[in-house]
Order: structure tokens, then C-alpha cells, then sequence
């Protein structure tokens, strides 16, 4: 990646998602059927996202056969740096978890408690 | 207005707090677990009532909280108004007003600063939370296994889950969690979950969306924003999200047998581990986890012993509505009100009603009191206050606005009065008086309304009740209103006067009833069938015993000639009082001598007002078809102790109590 990284729109992010996920060159009709549970695409909407993102040099693509493969080029790890986590965010996360119903507090236990926890879930255990 | 708002969210703040905080105390005895399912019902109770900007206010609770009112000024100088007595220090009356306006101004800031807590506090809430949603949402794919699809369908079947949700994958979310108030989604940080695990969280996410958490914990997190400088709340607010947790874990793992819900414990601590091996650097973690956690994994682990849970959650319930019926809250935009002290009630709220004889009509209009009470009202108000000799003339103005401060009266009714002179732009008032006494015998505060029962005495001894009555007045910040008045005769009324019959064996009754009114005219000094054979005169001096009856003319008042004290009366009033006692036509005792028809008003000689001599009823009969009343009657001269019946009075009554004189045989000397 020799140019800047720009933030990416929210559709082309969708994408990028799926291509990291699949960890392997996809095709379009794969990526398609992927985006199925969050957004109805029609393909040529799809392709012109996709030619978007190759133009900015996130995606590459291979002709293989018949098939147009689609792989990552930025990666998944430095485009989530970027974004990164904003101080902002941080502290916003805390009051979010005021708003939603989660299987537990993903900031309240630190490593430490978590020894504790599985050594005070086992003893339960054999009590019970 | 904001004031009214922020006293009365802090006295709702105040006694709620003391219910948390006793809550808190009390089931901190108890197994946290066993009281979760009942406190999370009484969170929810206690941040509804939090949002309700009313206090109820409960008779008789032994506890009052109460806020002192320092920015109500009194109302009314509680100094007796023994009314000859002018005051002479209005100054004094002024001071507590100032005080009050600095207090004002306090509560003014306090109730500025407070607004703008609550809306920091929301517009940082709502941005979190919406900033946080969109990144969630943003980074988030449908999910590529179809076993989590089909998963999710079954449970929502087999729990009957109505709502529609959305299954997402997004690494944004550090466990699986619920998001979204009207649109739900269900978000997983990745999609390895193996079979068994998968079943225990979704059952988790789907008890709290079909129990509506996040409207729950909305619900809450306004309560915490409208009392934000409450820590009690804050400490509710707390409390509330780990009985929620604890609830909600209750529900998922109901009638499961240990195996599984050990199963269940695995999966959280399992979930938990994963998390933090993806990305344990960029994290950071809040103290207190790890306690909280532990209680979780005991409540889940001893699932069985919850039988006992009903008995804890409905002491607990008791205890919360003990706390609720025992703290009651008073008077913050309402004045506090000594509902005990009956004297000071009756001078502040029902003197000058009572006088204006405003609180012997039965009215829930102001505009239905006859007008002329009005301008008796403020007479009376001006002679307690201000009075320093002089007239009672007011200006209009002066004297509507002060009537319409504790009136919903129009100024077109009070100009209405008789006594309102349309020229001048004045009200006169002729003279002050009345008979009577009353008191207050039992007061109530309902909110702002305070109720007063009263009863109106016997002019006679000051004892007999002949009237009860029950006078509404409308409390706010900086004064009051009187909105309603009902008034009933007494039995004791109908004897006292009329209606049925007349007591002939009670002859000083009857004395002071029907023969005290005519004394004044001689006129049972002569023989007449009709009032026009009694002369002009001695009817119009009948006028006398309104003025000793109600004699309370000042000196002042009386015009001198030659020495005679004159009392000029409107004609109006005077007619109407001869009027009560003979069927006279004004035009005809307007041939009297005292009549003067430039002022209309009659010259009346205060000279002969007194009673010169003494006669006495001796028997009384009685027609009951007719209702005529006749009396036998001596002479009554002083000295004269002789009890000869030397007058025969007939007198017709009438059903509403009044009466009118017919006739009178004279058998006495010239």
C-alpha cells in the first residue's frame, strides 16, 4: 500500500468485509450472495463499488476463466489501525453499554478476573 | 414554571432516594439473587415515578420531607384585626417580600443549572450511543453460517418471541449483544460458536428482547438524567443493570438441570476468554467486574434453592411500599401549612370572606358572588390594614385588582355592585358591620388545594351553630385564590329563623326576632292595619336597628347638626331594609322629611338610635294554616313593671324564614 489510506464509505467497507472474511480470491456473485443478509444489491450496483475499490488500489483483480476473482489488498489489520480506536470511542463505549443488552460486560473483567473467575466457576462446580 | 419543575423533580428526588437507598440496604441482607426478579420490577417502578414530575402527598404519613419555602411571601399580616385598631407599621409587612426575592433567585439558578445537567447529560448519552451504533452497525456483515439462522428461528418459535430481529456479525461488539430500540439487531463478534453455546446465547439475547430491556434501561437512563445530581439514582441506576443481568439469566436457564446451566456458565467465561485474546491491547477495563460476575455464576449454579425467591421478593415489595406510604413530600411550589393552628387559618383564609359575607353563598364561580360582597371585601381588608378615619371610598382600580388577586372575577361583575359609582369611578362603601361569629373546625391540604370546614355562630350566644361551611382556596407560589364555597343552615338555622314554627314558649326569642325590628318606629305604640297609617317618619326610623344591630359607625361617619348626629345612608339601602319588614313602595317614604332627593340618600338621626324603652313579648300564638304569627305585648316603659298586654302585633311569616308586619291594635295610654 503506497498510497494514503482514506476512510472508507459504508457500502465499500461492507465489501471489504466480506473479502477479508473469505481470507481467499472471491468472485462477485459470491460476494453478492454474502451481502444478502445486510443490503439488496443488484450486480451492476456491486460492480461499480468493486471498480471503485480497485481503482483506489483496496482490491485487486484477477481473471480467471470465465470469472473476475476479487482479493484484498490493503489489509484487514492496517485498515482497522486506521480507523483505529478514537479516545472518543473509548469512552463512549462505556455509556453504549447503558443502552443495549449484552451476555455481559465486555469491559468490566480484565485478565486478571478472569483466572479468578474460571478458578471460582470450578469450584462451584464441585460443590454442585 | 422551571422553578415549579425543578422544586417539585427535587422533592421527588429526595423521597425516591431514601427508597433507594433503604431498598439497597435491605436486600443487600438478602441473597442478591433470590430478590432480582422482584427488584427488577421495583427499579422499573421507582424510575417511572422518577419521571413524574407530581408528588402525591399522603395524609397523615409519618414522615414528612419538606423543603423550606422561603420564596412564598405572606400573604395576609396575621395580625388581628381587631378592626378599631389601625395599622400603623405597614411598613413590616414589606419585609419578608425582600427575603423572598433573594430566595427566589437561588432556587432560579439552582432549577438553570439543573436543566442544563439534564440536557449534557442526555445530548452525551445520545451521541454515545449513537456514534457507538453506527460503528457496530457499520462494521457489521450478515452472517455466513445458516445453522445461526435456523438456530434463531427455532428459539424465537419455542420462546414465542414476537419481535423481528436482525442477525448480524460485527467485530465491534465485545459480546453478543442486543441493540436498537425500534429496529433490533442481534450482533455476535464472530460466528464460531459451537452448537451447544450457541443455543445458551441466543436464549440469553432472546429473553432480553422479548422482555423489552433496552426500553427498560432507556426508561432508567432518563430517570438518571432528570435526577443526575442524585447519587441515590445513579446507585439505582447501577443496581438496576445487575438485576437485570441477573433476571434475565433467571429466565434463560428455568427449569434447565445443572449440567446445563454449568454449561451456561462455561459459555459466558468461554465468550469472555476469546474476546480477550482478539484484542486485549486496545481494551480497557472498569474495576468491579469480576465481583459482580461471581454473583452471577453463584445465582445461576444454585438455580434450585429459588423457591424461596417468592417469600424474599414479596417482603422486599412490602418493604418498598412501606418506605413509599411512609415518606410523604410536601410543599415545595405549595406552602406549608400549619393545618392545626384553626386562629390563624380562620385570619388568613376566612376573616374577610366571612365578613363580606362571601362565604354565606354557596358559589364554585366567583363570578356568581353578588358584586357588593366584593367591595365589602376590600372595605374590610382597607379598615383591618389601613384604616385611619375617613371614608371608605376606593378607586376602582385599587380595589379590583386587589379582589381579582384572589378572585377569578371579572371587573365588568364587581362593577355590577350597587355601590359602585360609575361616575366617579369609585366604590363607596356606607359603613361596616355584621352579626355573628365564625370559626375554623377542620382544615385539609390536597396539593395546592386547601379545604376549610367552618361554622358560623349564633349572633345571640356565640355558641349555637347555624351555619357550616366549607371554603376551597387555591394555594400557589406567591399567594392564593378562593375557588369554591358550599354553605348549609343547621337545624339550629331553621329554628333560629323560621321556617316551621316559631317557639312560642322561648318569648325572649321571639322578643329580640319580631319585636326588636319594629322598635324603633314606636310604631307598636299605635293602632294601624297597613304601614301606610304609621307615617313616613317612624318608618324610616325603623332603619335604627340596622345600626344598632350592626353598630360599628364611626364617628366620623356622622354629619353634626346642632348637635344632632346624622347619618346619611343611600337610599337603596335603606329602602331595602324597610322593605324586609313592610310592604312599602319606596316612592312613599320618599315623602319623608329626611329625604333628600338632590344626594338620594335620607338624613338619619343617629340620636334615637338605643333602645329607649324595653318591651317585652308576654305570650304568642300561632296560625299554623295562615302562617300569622300574634303578640302579645306590654308597654315597656322603664319603670313600669306592670306586664299589662297593652299591644297586639300580627306578623306574617313566610316558608324562606322571612316576615312582615300587618298589624297592630294599640290598648294602651296616648
Amino acid at each position: 500500500m503506497e498510497e494514503k489510506i482514506t476512510r472508507l464509505y459504508d457500502s465499500e467497507l461492507d465489501i471489504m468485509l466480506i473479502v477479508w472474511d473469505a481470507g481467499e480470491p472471491i468472485s462477485s456473485t459470491y460476494i453478492l450472495e454474502r451481502l444478502k443478509g445486510k443490503r439488496k444489491w443488484a450486480l451492476a450496483t456491486l460492480m461499480t463499488v468493486l471498480s471503485r475499490l480497485c481503482a483506489k488500489g483496496y482490491l485487486a483483480c484477477e481473471k480467471q476463466g470465465r470469472y473476475n476473482l476479487y482479493h484484498a489488498v490493503l489489509p484487514e489489520d492496517e485498515y482497522k489501525a486506521f480507523e483505529g480506536k478514537s479516545v472518543l470511542e473509548r469512552i463512549y463505549s462505556n455509556s453504549f453499554q447503558k443502552l443495549v443488552a449484552s451476555l455481559y460486560n465486555g469491559k468490566a473483567i480484565s485478565e486478571d478476573d478472569l483466572s479468578g473467575l474460571q478458578a471460582f466457576l470450578d469450584n462451584l462446580k464441585k460443590e454442585g | 414554571m422551571l422553578e415549579n419543575v425543578f422544586t417539585t423533580i427535587f422533592a421527588v428526588s429526595i423521597t425516591t432516594g431514601i427508597v433507594i437507598l433503604a431498598l439497597v440496604l435491605l436486600s443487600s441482607r438478602l441473597n442478591r439473587s433470590f430478590a432480582a426478579k422482584w427488584k427488577y420490577w421495583v427499579w422499573l417502578l421507582l424510575a417511572v415515578r422518577l419521571l413524574i414530575p407530581f408528588h402525591v402527598t399522603l395524609p397523615g404519613a409519618p414522615v414528612q420531607v419538606s423543603v423550606p419555602d422561603t420564596a412564598i411571601p405572606p400573604v395576609l399580616s396575621p395580625q388581628t384585626p381587631s378592626s378599631a385598631l389601625p395599622d400603623l407599621t405597614p411598613a413590616a409587612s414589606e419585609l419578608p417580600v425582600q427575603g423572598a426575592a433573594r430566595s427566589m433567585n437561588l432556587w432560579e439558578l439552582f432549577s438553570i443549572i439543573w436543566l442544563a445537567g439534564v440536557i449534557l447529560f442526555l445530548a452525551y448519552q445520545l451521541a454515545s450511543y449513537r456514534r457507538c451504533r453506527h460503528e457496530a452497525l457499520r462494521w457489521s456483515r450478515a452472517v455466513k453460517d445458516k445453522r445461526l439462522y435456523i438456530a434463531l428461528d427455532q428459539l424465537c418459535a419455542e420462546m414465542e418471541i414476537g419481535q423481528k430481529v436482525t442477525l448480524m456479525i460485527s467485530q465491534k461488539v465485545s459480546g453478543p449483544t442486543i441493540i436498537g430500540l425500534f429496529k433490533s439487531y442481534l450482533l455476535l463478534p464472530h460466528e464460531d460458536y459451537a452448537d451447544n453455546e450457541l443455543v445458551h446465547i441466543l436464549r440469553h439475547e432472546l429473553v432480553h428482547l422479548g422482555r423489552r430491556d433496552i426500553w427498560y434501561k432507556l426508561m432508567l437512563l432518563l430517570a438518571t438524567a432528570l435526577h443526575w445530581f442524585n447519587p441515590a439514582v445513579h446507585l439505582m441506576l447501577r443496581e438496576a443493570n445487575k438485576d437485570l443481568e441477573l433476571a434475565c439469566d433467571d429466565e434463560t436457564i428455568k427449569n434447565l438441570p445443572f449440567e446445563e446451566r454449568k454449561e451456561y456458565s462455561d459459555t459466558i467465561i468461554h465468550c469472555i476468554r476469546r474476546q480477550h485474546s482478539k484484542h486485549t491491547a486496545l481494551s480497557t477495563y472498569f474495576y468491579g467486574g469480576e465481583k459482580a460476575m461471581k454473583e452471577r455464576f453463584v445465582n445461576i449454579l444454585s438455580h434450585k434453592k429459588k423457591r424461596a425467591g417468592k417469600v424474599a421478593g414479596a417482603v422486599v415489595l412490602l418493604c418498598v411500599l412501606l418506605m413509599g406510604g411512609m415518606v410523604a413530600c410536601d410543599t415545595l411550589n405549595t406552602p406549608q401549612i400549619d393545618l392545626t393552628d384553626y386562629d390563624l387559618l380562620y385570619e388568613q383564609y376566612l376573616h374577610l370572606p366571612f365578613w363580606s359575607l362571601i362565604a354565606f353563598e354557596t358559589w364554585d364561580n366567583a363570578n356568581d358572588i353578588p358584586p357588593d360582597y366584593f367591595v365589602d371585601y376590600y372595605a374590610y381588608y382597607w379598615h383591618d390594614n389601613h384604616y385611619q378615619g375617613g371614608p371608605l371610598d376606593f378607586p376602582s382600580e385599587e380595589l379590583e385588582s386587589y379582589i381579582q388577586e384572589y378572585f377569578d372575577v371579572s371587573t365588568e361583575h364587581i362593577r355590577m355592585a350597587d355601590r359602585y359609582d360609575e361616575e366617579k369611578d369609585i366604590y363607596i362603601c356606607l359603613g361596616l358591620g355584621g352579626g355573628g361569629s365564625a370559626k375554623v373546625v377542620g382544615a385539609e391540604q390536597n396539593g395546592n388545594r386547601l379545604v376549610l370546614d367552618y361554622e358560623v355562630y349564633s349572633p345571640e350566644d356565640g355558641i349555637t351553630v347555624l351555619r357550616i361551611g366549607i371554603l376551597t382556596v387555591e394555594l400557589s407560589g406567591d399567594g392564593y385564590k378562593y375557588v369554591a364555597n358550599q354553605m348549609q343552615d343547621t337545624e339550629a338555622m331553621t329554628a333560629f329563623y323560621g321556617e316551621g314554627k316559631p317557639d312560642l314558649n322561648d318569648l325572649e326569642s321571639l322578643t329580640q326576632r319580631y319585636l326588636y325590628p319594629i322598635l324603633f318606629s314606636w310604631a307598636t305604640q299605635l293602632s294601624w292595619t297597613g304601614p301606610q297609617q304609621i307615617g313616613v317618619d317612624r318608618l324610616i326610623d325603623m332603619y335604627g336597628y340596622d345600626r344598632v344591630w350592626n353598630a360599628n359607625i364611626p364617628e366620623s361617619a356622622m354629619v353634626f347638626e346642632n348637635d344632632v348626629p346624622y347619618y346619611y345612608v343611600s337610599a337603596d339601602i335603606l329602602e331595602a331594609h324597610i322593605a324586609d319588614y313592610f310592604d312599602v313602595s319606596a316612592d312613599h317614604l320618599r315623602t319623608a322629611e329626611q329625604y333628600d332627593l338632590a344626594k338620594n340618600e335620607y338624613a338619619f338621626n343617629m340620636s334615637g338610635v338605643g333602645f329607649a324603652y324595653d318591651p317585652h313579648v308576654l305570650r304568642a300564638e300561632y296560625d299554623d294554616a295562615n302562617l300569622l304569627l300574634t303578640l302579645y305585648i306590654d308597654d315597656g316603659y322603664p319603670g313600669d313593671e306592670s306586664k299589662e298586654e297593652v299591644s297586639i302585633l300580627i306578623i306574617q311569616l313566610y316558608e324562606d324564614g322571612s316576615f312582615k308586619y300587618v298589624s297592630n291594635i294599640y290598648s294602651g295610654g296616648d
